[in-house]
């Protein structure tokens, strides 16, 4: 027979190897976890300070870049110190909304950037069949989003200023727009210049959203003259049969149609649709989950094979401007107030994440152009205007809900 | 998430048919033990869930991804694998290895963490208490504990988990 002690020790030993194997799983779930499923979320730290900096820094980094003619420096590689190729007018329309955005929120530097673009806009409409749009000379098609994104930006500065000098453009652009509008709400993105016609079936990824922003803005500048009739059809469409008709699934990420839909929440008396919910949730959704995806990335190697590289700052920009848009109208709508928490953190996230990729005087190297780097967002050394326009639009949308929400 | 898949996740996470067929010959005392200390195991996750996740900058959807991947692996084992010998003799009252590592493993910690930080504490808290009352009640016995009902609990894990997957991906 053992003795007593012996066989409490054995069978301590016994539970205590099981323990031991125990802690050992228990190791190999938690770290495998957090090493390749529930990686560090970087938000930064997206305070009104920091937000205000980044805004500013953002804004002069469009000064300092301007051209003569109100154009800006398109796109420019670090690496060879040198600008590329190239000008998009879509992309100049979005700028100079972004600019008037960043002026009626207080940066009074934005102000006189703004009016030398839209001055440069002025002179690239082109004259059609009772309207005008934004297009460069010699254009063999005229998209419908830049006449959104300027019409935009023509709304934000009647708003600011009070002043109707450009009402008339307003509504030859949205006549432009209206007209590419159908009766189920589907927005054609061209117009060609040949057969002084819309060129069938041309959807737009963006231009359908664009269009739709602008619109909304119009109904909210021109409440009398029917835009928001069209808005509310496109509305309607995005909504409701867009995702099945342009196969877009699971859903086509649209902060332009977050702004659109924003937009419609502060018109008077306007209630959101309970039927657009669903879309509403979805398009949350998708933009949550990229941010959540895209704050764990940080260039390290390790983050680089698991993740993935950082993405451009336009592509940063976006998912911030959806965001906060979205948070808008879940603040304007009960129904959805259950998202607002979590979205206001996501559109933080996104803001933070963005104010720590900013190019700041602590970065910039004596190789360097200071004026092309400073306050600006680099991918693979090179950054584009919009990746300034999209991250600027996302910071100032975060710092109006932050406002709305204090 | 849905309050339904939350507490299926982490009845399914306890795997109960199997835990009770290893605890079939343990003493009632010991059984007892066990369960009321994965009850406070669970409220102690889940009070601590929320701060954990911040404090690892983790948001409650990220980590219900992780939670419903760990779910959906373990459920496919617990489906193939059925554990049919008794547990080593007990020290500390049935602590060691009974409540760990036998019942506490990393399933059930994970799932009532991801659980908790989504739908908070008494979801999670409830089901855990409806598995520690199936384990201490030795009269369950030959009811559950068979190995058909663990396949039928790894099934469902196995949709919960992937349910968890989806949930969690399109969550703000």
């Amino acid at each position: 027979m053992r003795p007593k002690l012996t066989r409490r020790r054995s069978r301590r030993r016994t539970a205590i190897a099981l323990v031991g194997r125990g802690v050992l799983m228990w190791g190999l779930v938690l770290g495998g976890l957090r090493a390749f499923v529930v990686q560090a979320e970087q938000c930064g730290e997206s305070t009104p300070e920091s937000l205000s900096g980044a805004s500013t820094a953002a804004v002069g980094w469009f000064a300092t870049n301007q051209n003569a003619d109100g154009t800006w420096l398109y796109r420019y590689d670090r690496d060879v110190e040198a600008p590329v190729e190239g000008y998009n007018i879509t992309r100049h329309a979005g700028v100079t909304m972004s600019l008037e955005q960043a002026a009626s929120a207080g940066f009074d530097a934005a102000d006189a950037v703004s009016e030398r673009g839209i001055g440069w806009a002025l002179d690239n409409l082109f004259d059609g069949p009772g309207w005008r749009a934004l297009a460069l000379p010699d254009s063999a098609e005229i998209g419908s989003g830049a006449s959104g994104l300027f019409t935009a930006a023509l709304v934000y500065r009647r708003e600011r200023t009070g002043d109707n000098e450009y009402d008339a453009v307003m509504h030859d652009l949205g006549a432009f727009m209206t007209s590419l509008v159908n009766d189920r709400g589907q927005v054609l993105g061209q117009w060609n210049t040949a057969t002084e016609a819309p060129v069938p079936e041309s959807f737009s990824k963006y231009y359908t959203g664009e269009v739709f922003w602008a619109l909304a803005l119009l109904h909210r500048a021109f409440p009398d003259d029917g835009y928001g009739a069209v808005a509310e059809r496109i509305a309607h469409y995005i909504a409701t049969e867009r995702t099945e008709v342009e196969m877009f699934e699971p859903d086509l990420p649209d902060h332009w149609a977050a702004y659109g839909f924003a937009v419609m929440t502060t018109w008077p008396g306007y209630e959101l649709p309970a039927e657009y919910d669903y879309y509403v949730r979805r398009q949350a959704g998708i933009q949550g989950m990229q941010i959540r995806y895209e704050s764990q990335r940080t260039n390290s190697t390790f983050s680089y094979v698991t993740r993935g590289r950082q993405t451009l700052g336009a592509g940063l920009g976006t998912v911030g401007e959806a965001l906060s848009q979205w948070t808008i109208v879940a603040l304007a709508t009960p129904r959805l107030g259950d998202l607002v928490a979590p979205l206001t953190d996501r559109a933080r996230c996104a803001a933070g994440a963005a104010i720590d990729r900013q190019v700041g005087p602590d970065d910039v190297a004596d190789a360097d152009d200071v004026d092309a780097v400073l306050g600006a967002w680099f991918q693979f050394d090179v950054t584009q205007m919009d990746d300034q326009q999209h991250i600027l639009s996302a910071l100032l949308g975060t710092m109006a809900i932050l406002e709305d929400r204090s | 998430m849905n309050w339904i898949v939350a507490a299926l996740a982490v009845f399914t996470a306890v795997d109960v048919p199997q835990r009770i067929r290893q605890l079939r010959a343990v003493p009632p005392r010991e059984r007892v033990v066990v369960a009321a200390g994965l009850v406070a195991a669970a409220l102690a996750l889940a009070a601590v869930a929320t701060p954990l996740l911040d404090g690892l900058d983790i948001s409650s959807p990220n980590l219900e991804i992780g939670a419903g991947v760990v779910l959906a692996l373990y459920s496919v084992l617990a489906i193939a694998r059925w554990d049919d010998t008794a547990p080593p003799p007990s020290v500390a009252g049935g602590v060691a290895p009974l409540l760990f590592p036998i019942v506490l493993t990393p399933a059930v910690g994970v799932v009532v963490l991801a659980v908790s930080a989504r739908n908070g504490l008494l979801v999670p808290v409830i089901a855990a208490v409806v598995a520690a009352v199936l384990i201490a009640w030795s009269g369950a016995d030959n009811a559950i504990g068979r190995r058909p009902l663990r396949m039928l609990s790894g099934a469902i894990g196995v949709v919960v988990g992937i349910a968890m997957v989806v949930d969690g991906a399109f969550a703000v």
